[in-house]
């Protein structure tokens, strides 16, 4: 075993460990919004920085861990709060993936927007299956204004950690 | 660090912002502009997608309160309670849910607009006549 392997696994579990004390950080912060569904999403701020520190891979392995370790410590594993973000964990990785490797011209911005909306669509999803909801479709295009706007947000503070990450660690 | 990725802001990043907007915006307009056509308001009561009250919100003359009651609906949390009221609008109010959200919504009395609680599977929204007719046809 070399160094370099166990860095990154001390790296990776403090990126999870960040992801899942800013989950808990955020259900803290009310919001004025009495839209369910609302959020900031400063837990996929740990998502990107890991996507652009290291790959894909890590990208899913820390996003499962942390959306089932927020499940067995806070809502309760298959209790429908954990449902939903697992369905919205999904959609929202399937088209971070298929853009990250398929549009290269986009930059972080675009991929932390798509992220967000994806995942709206993917909770909506779960809720209308979940709850036979499907008015709530009727929620889309306002979450899909405030992901816009909170994608581009995590996406410039997550530009500050990685570069500042760049900086602190040169070697991986 | 992969650097194939840029960090900083391209037109593409900023095409899917405007689309995403427009796209939402788009359709928050063409909503609106079907729910504001003429007919009476309707305040329809949905549990998981079945309509189990609806009440006329034009023709009602006094305040009025509507109560879900568990033993009719075992899914519910608790007695779901909706407050009518011909001044300030519709409500729901001392929820038993986890969240509270619903609460925050406070009285709503125009078309459109809708109070939406998911754990208890209970959708309160006001609807126009016609656009009721237009649902119960299609």
């Amino acid at each position: 075993m070399n160094v370099s392997k166990t860095k990154k696994i001390t790296r990776l579990s403090m990126f999870l460990a960040l992801g899942i004390v800013l989950n808990i950080l955020e259900s803290m912060i009310p919001l004025p919004i009495p839209i369910p569904g609302v959020k900031l999403g400063l837990a996929n701020l740990m998502g990107l920085t890991v996507l652009y520190f290291y790959s894909p891979k890590e990208y899913l392995l820390i996003g499962f861990l942390r959306v089932f370790l927020v499940a067995l410590l806070r809502t309760g594993l298959g209790s429908p709060a954990s449902i939903l973000s697992f369905s919205g964990y999904i959609l929202s990785s399937i088209f971070v993936l298929i853009i990250y490797y398929f549009v290269k011209k986009i930059s972080i911005y675009g991929l932390s927007i798509s992220s967000a909306i994806f995942h709206s669509i993917g909770q909506i999803i779960g809720v209308i299956i979940l709850y036979s909801l499907p008015s709530m479709i009727n929620y889309l295009p306002i979450l899909m204004i405030s992901s816009t706007i909170s994608g581009i947000l995590i996406a410039y503070l997550s530009t500050i950690i990685l570069n500042l990450l760049n900086k602190a660690f040169l070697i991986k | 660090m992969k650097n194939n990725f840029s960090l900083k802001f391209n037109i593409f990043d900023i095409l899917i912002a405007i689309l995403a907007i427009l796209i939402s915006v788009s359709s928050i307009i063409i909503v609106n502009y079907k729910a504001n056509s003429n007919g009476d308001r309707i305040i329809n009561i949905q549990y998981q997608n079945t309509s189990i009250a609806k009440i006329n919100y034009d023709e009602l003359k006094e305040d009025m309160v509507y109560v879900i009651k568990k033993e009719d609906y075992p899914d519910l949390y608790g007695d779901f309670t909706v407050e009518i009221s011909i001044d300030k609008g519709v409500r729901v109010h001392n929820i038993t849910c986890p969240n509270h959200t619903c609460e925050k919504y406070g009285y709503i009395s125009k078309k459109g607009k809708s109070i939406v609680c998911i754990p208890n599977g209970v959708i309160v929204s006001i609807e126009s006549e016609s656009i009721d007719d237009v649902i119960s046809v299609g």
